[in-house]
């Protein structure tokens, strides 16, 4: 069998860093890998033909998905309106940068972050994912990354990928929706940089 | 149940067809040789028809093992069978010359079917049997047709009747639980003056799912259709005869499916068509032709969506479409070069259906002319028009021009230009749909005045928006399409044709925003406003190669584009100038950037082998079908098909048959495979797997 010694090298050097890239700023070794929510069941019990959804706090440190978020330092972003997709965050401070996630590196300047909630790209707004008025099919906008301060003020970067149960390749008007499937990192260290390893 | 009544109809279709029936397959012609057709709504031989014009004849379809119109048209040239991979609607539509189905028009005997979702005209909810063969005229037909024929028609031509008493059974049974079953019978009586033919079909399919991993439902559902037809034809004297045909068709689908966690829903629909046609047709003294045709047809689904646990029903939508139309032809001989055929009729429409306000008519009346010039052996030119006149779209004028010229046997030159229109379908003007799941509206154009005044008073419209102002009743779609081509056939056992179109396309109609609402969303509705381009290159060659052998392929290059999308890239401005790549870089769109429109192949392919050998009965066949790549929705959001966007992958399809004949071809059994490697892929809903069929026909016909 031929070793593929250049993947070899990537997969290493990735591993490499994982565990043992400093940061720049406070030479402590961190880590630079992004966290993936997978399937995050929302408010399925309403039925789809209803319109809005009762909206869901999402807790980065914590992973967690809750109903309640009276208390805006408890949580760090919510998902309201059509199949839970708009995103809020607590401070109701949004940025969006059209690069891949990571390709993204710093936070945008303090002017980038104009957006309320982000959710449908068109029809007049600006937001992370498309919506086919023929198909009603939701699909995210490739190179679209959402930036944001957690409840604690920490930069964050995150990418909406599914709406859809699965994450199917090609998603159905039938596909139980919305199951959220994302992936975010947390500067916890409070700087701009936003690096990520694959 | 209502099954069992069906099939009880069945069988007593069925007896009474023994007792009386028959009908047989005429000798059907060779491959290589010469067919009629009825392209220009007279019978004429196929060469000497200006007109690209397919045939697919009874052999072929029964070589073939297939048994719904969409096997058979999904393996010719240049014809694609799309679905929508999002669910919204089933089934398979036709593609032709880079057409939507929405611009084919699909008739039995001459007359449209009717009843289109989005445009589309299911095609695997008809059935093959009965069928003589398939035309498939390419390019605008409006000028014979009407409205609806802008791409091309296909043509389903039933069976003839036979002078002898004749029936046959045929079952099908194969992967996927489909079962097909078709009882037919014909019989003349009083000494051939008359004859009557009964047809019943039954077919069941489990459906399948090409896309496991979105839902739990089948991307093509488990159904059952019915479809009993029957045709009666009486000679009233030496100069008159008189025929009747009526088709019945009745499908049922269900699905049950789980939006939500613990709940599922049932969503049950059942479809019902109708086509009634009734023809006197006259030899007139000067032995010209008069034929005088009614035809009526209805077509209704039902839909009845619940909740399966508690039996809470949810939705419930109809959808009911009649069309009745009566028309005279004339047919003269003029001098012996000149064919003149002329006819007038008027048509009545109306539609009723869940999303819109009210029963909604539409009426028009038409005339046309043809005159078919044969200017000695070498040239022929055909020319005609059209006048349609609706009470919607006002005035249309459809003109075609063709000219033949064959300097001798070997070579056929064929060029031809047509207009065609289609009128703006009722969703267009009467739809009045509010989206619940998003919020935003569509309105018709014939609806807008009220429906926009509706939402102002219910305080639901922030502004109204200058565009408001262009809404009004909708024109036609119109194109003007453009094909040359020849037929070469340098010896008796091999022919090569070759044609190049081009059409172009105004007018044609998109959804514009006409007013924001207090949700934050938008009200639309209709314009006509774009244009469109398709062009390519269709080539067909057949070769036989021995005695019953013959190869055959078949190869389309189609260029589909939108000429909005064109025309903004050229410009370097507005909706379509810029692109942005895989790493998020944007820069100024080229022309060479835009693929064509969403799922149009570039490149389409076939390759097919056909061997018989007579004097055992046997058949064979393999097929092999390319569909090369195609754009399936943009990613990058510039809203048109470039390379950073979502394609789906070229594929081949094999297929292969193997049959044989006993007792005097009275008995047929037949074994074919369709899709031997069993490709399937999550964006093509309407592509089975591997699928096995067996087949076995018994057919009887009185000496």
């Amino acid at each position: 069998m031929r070793i593929n010694y250049k993947h070899l090298l990537v997969v290493a050097s990735a591993a490499v860093m994982t565990f043992v890239a400093c940061d720049k700023d406070d030479d402590k070794p961190v880590i630079r890998t992004a966290t993936s929510v997978t399937d995050l069941a929302a408010d399925t019990a309403a039925a789809t033909g209803q319109g809005a959804k009762a909206p869901r706090y999402f807790t980065f440190a914590t992973q967690t998905l809750s109903a309640t978020g009276t208390d805006s330092s408890k949580w760090d972003i919510s998902f309201t309106s059509t199949y839970n997709g708009n995103v809020t965050a607590s401070n109701g401070k949004i940025a969006l940068v059209d690069t891949a996630f990571d390709a993204l590196t710093t936070a945008p300047a303090d002017t980038a972050f104009k957006y309320a909630t982000v959710g449908i790209d068109g029809f007049g707004q600006t937001g992370w994912y498309v919506y086919n008025m023929t198909t009603h099919i939701v699909s995210p906008k490739a190179n679209r990354t959402i930036v944001l301060r957690t409840a604690a003020g920490k930069y964050a970067k995150l990418q909406m990928i599914s709406l859809y149960k699965g994450n199917p390749a090609a998603p159905t008007l039938q596909t139980p929706v919305p199951y959220l499937t994302f992936k975010y990192f947390v500067q916890a260290n409070g700087s701009r940089n936003l690096t990520t390893i694959q | 149940m209502c099954l069992n009544r069906y099939f009880i109809t069945i069988l007593l279709c069925a007896a009474f067809s023994s007792l009386s029936a028959q009908k047989d397959t005429t000798q059907q012609p060779h491959d290589l040789e010469e067919v009629v057709v009825t392209a220009t709504r007279t019978d004429n031989l196929s060469s000497k028809v200006p007109v690209p014009v397919t045939v697919i004849s009874r052999k072929i379809i029964d070589q073939m093992g297939s048994r719904r119109l969409d096997e058979v048209l999904r393996e010719q040239t240049g014809l694609a069978l799309v679905a929508d991979a999002s669910g919204a609607g089933h089934g398979s539509g036709l593609q032709l010359q880079g057409f939507d189905p929405a611009y084919t028009m699909i008739m039995i005997d001459g007359q449209p079917l009717i009843g289109r979702t989005s445009g589309k005209l299911d095609l695997s909810r008809i059935t093959v049997a009965d069928i003589e063969r398939i035309e498939i005229i390419k390019g605008a037909s409006s000028c014979l047709y009407g409205s609806d024929a802008l791409a091309g028609v296909v043509n389903i031509i039933t069976r003839k009747p036979l002078s002898s008493t004749s029936y046959s059974a045929g079952l099908r049974y194969g992967t996927y639980n489909t079962l097909d079953a078709t009882l037919e019978g014909g019989l003349p009586f009083n000494h051939n003056k008359g004859h009557i033919s009964l047809s019943g079909n039954y077919y069941r399919t489990d459906g399948f799912n090409a896309n496991p991993d979105a839902q739990q439902a089948n991307t093509v559902l488990p159904y059952n259709s019915y479809t009993l037809q029957a045709r009666a034809g009486y000679l009233l004297n030496s100069r008159n005869r008189l025929n009747f045909s009526a088709r019945w068709a009745h499908l049922q689908q269900s699905n049950d499916y789980g939006y939500t966690q613990g709940i599922t829903t049932s969503d049950k629909t059942s479809e019902k068509d109708l086509n009634i046609m009734a023809t006197l047709e006259n030899r007139l003294r000067d032995s010209s032709q008069l034929k005088t045709q009614y035809y009526l047809t209805r077509y209704g689904t039902n839909e009845e969506i619940s909740n399966k646990g508690t039996g809470v029903a949810l939705e419930d939508n109809f959808f009911t479409q009649y069309m009745n139309r009566l028309e005279l032809q004339y047919n003269k001989q003029l001098y012996t070069s000149l064919m003149f055929t002329g006819g007038v009729g008027g048509t009545l429409e109306s539609l009723e259906a869940t999303r819109y306000t009210e029963k909604r008519n539409m009426e028009s009346i038409f005339a046309y002319v043809q005159g078919d010039w044969k200017v000695g052996e070498k040239i022929g030119v055909l020319g005609g028009l059209r006048y349609d006149r609706n009470n919607i779209y006002g005035d249309q004028l459809s003109p075609k021009l063709a000219v033949r010229y064959t300097p001798n046997e070997m070579i056929n030159f064929k060029a031809s230009v047509g207009r065609g229109f289609k009128a703006p379908d009722f969703r267009q003007s009467y739809l009045s749909f509010t989206n619940a799941q998003v919020g935003y509206t569509v309105l018709g154009t014939e609806e807008f005045g009220a429906g926009l005044q509706q939402l102002q008073d219910a305080g639901e419209i922030v502004s109204v928006l200058p565009a408001a102002s262009r809404i009004r009743s909708l024109s036609p779609e119109r194109s003007t399409s453009y094909n040359a081509g020849f037929t070469l056939t340098p010896t008796r056992k091999v022919k090569i044709e070759a044609n190049v179109f081009r059409n172009d396309v105004t007018d044609l109609i998109n959804t514009i925003t006409v007013a924001e609402k207090t949700n934050g969303w938008q009200v639309y509705s209709y314009v006509n406003v774009s244009k469109a381009r398709m062009q390519g290159v269709e080539v067909n060659a057949s070769w036989q190669l021995l005695r019953g052998l013959t190869l055959s392929g078949g190869y389309q290059l189609l260029y589909a584009k939108n000429r909005d999308v064109t025309d903004s890239i050229k410009a370097g401005q507005g909706a379509y100038a810029s692109i942005t790549d895989n790493s998020g870089h944007t820069r100024t769109s080229r022309e060479s950037d835009y693929y064509g429109i969403e799922n149009r192949s570039r490149h389409m392919g076939n390759l097919r082998l056909f061997y018989e050998y007579k004097p055992w009965g046997l058949n064979a066949s393999v097929r092999a079908n390319y569909r090369g790549k195609y754009g399936y929705s943009d990613t990058n959001g510039n809203l048109f098909i470039d390379d950073y966007d979502r394609f789906v992958k070229g594929y081949t399809l094999l297929n292969a048959s193997v049959g044989k004949t006993f007792l005097n071809n009275r008995l047929a059994v037949q074994l074919a495979v369709d899709n031997i490697t069993g490709h399937m892929d999550a964006f093509i809903p309407n592509l089975a797997g591997r699928v096995y069929n067996a087949g076995i026909t018994w057919k009887f016909v009185k000496q």
